[in-house]
């Protein structure tokens, strides 16, 4: 749905479109907040109230950003608010650089020359729906991006979910943009990585 | 030259269609001889894929009542 299409419906009342609104964005707001309180009861709090907040304040929204960018301007400061409340550091906890372990798998990976010991395989086309280990890939992905780092589920489901750019995502985070990439690298390098396991399995 | 390790650092950039045309070329170029490269900048690329589709696949949330009642209400 589009994005001025949603906000037209919802000040419509149209209660399909608030269900597919917070089918759609729930997970992410629940992610990034996340991120930012350190809880995950905490975080479905801070997302029930910025639902509420929305809703009260659908007739306010101007248009000046995207509303689902709106959406998640008003869910990171109720995080933020909430995080201070709470005694909590604001700054999002980002992993040390030495933690990156699919990193270090990777780099395991080559000879002292630059090329390949243990080369990857040419995978088939891998379709969201395909089946590995009993289930379909695209749930095996959601359950690898549920055990990432806070701050790398917050990262990637604003990227690749919500299509935010790195720079909205900087500044929603309060990070540098560079520090958005990292993160992101990181994650989708461990996804691959556990897939690529998997696919392997699979074939055994 | 491009090493597979160089390589395999820039496969995110690549994929995602960032970096320079020149380091694109680079890797291009390798990858022309390197079918171990290429396989990985596939399974890179078919990664950001199913992160997309995975993400975008709507869960079967259900909406709080109390926040669809406050919706209803707005809407009255």
């Amino acid at each position: 749905m589009a994005d001025c299409d949603l906000h037209t419906r919802l000040l419509g009342g149209d209660e399909t479109a608030f269900t597919e609104a917070y089918a759609s964005l729930n997970p992410s707001m629940v992610r990034v907040a996340g991120a930012i309180v350190g809880s995950n009861a905490t975080a479905e709090e801070v997302a029930q109230e910025t639902w509420l907040a929305v809703i009260g304040g659908l007739t306010k929204f101007e248009g000046k950003s995207s509303f689902k960018n709106w959406v998640f301007a008003i869910l990171s400061n109720k995080a933020r608010t909430r995080a201070k409340r709470d005694g909590r550091n604001v700054a999002l906890v980002l992993e040390p650089d030495e933690d990156d372990s699919a990193q270090n798998t990777l780099n395991a990976r080559f000879n002292a020359d630059g090329t390949w010991s243990d080369p990857p395989a040419l995978w088939e086309e891998i379709t969201p729906e395909r089946i590995l280990a009993g289930r379909q890939t695209w749930q095996i992905v959601r359950g690898i991006i549920d055990k990432l780092p806070p701050a790398q589920q917050a990262i990637l489901s604003l990227l690749e979910g919500e299509k935010l750019s790195a720079g909205e995502i900087a500044s929603m985070l309060g990070l540098s943009q560079g520090n958005v990439r990292v993160h992101l690298h990181r994650a989708r390098e461990r996804i691959r990585q556990t897939l690529e396991r998997e696919i392997a399995a699979s074939k055994k | 030259m491009m090493s597979c390790r160089e390589v395999c650092a820039q496969a995110q950039d690549y994929a995602d269609g960032h970096g320079s045309n020149a380091s694109r070329v680079k890797i291009r170029l390798h990858m022309l001889f390197c079918r171990n490269c290429t396989s990985f900048v596939d399974q890179t690329r078919q990664t950001g894929q199913l992160a997309r589709q995975s993400l975008n696949k709507n869960s079967d949330t259900v909406v709080d009542p109390k926040l669809m009642a406050e919706f209803k209400k707005r809407s009255e």
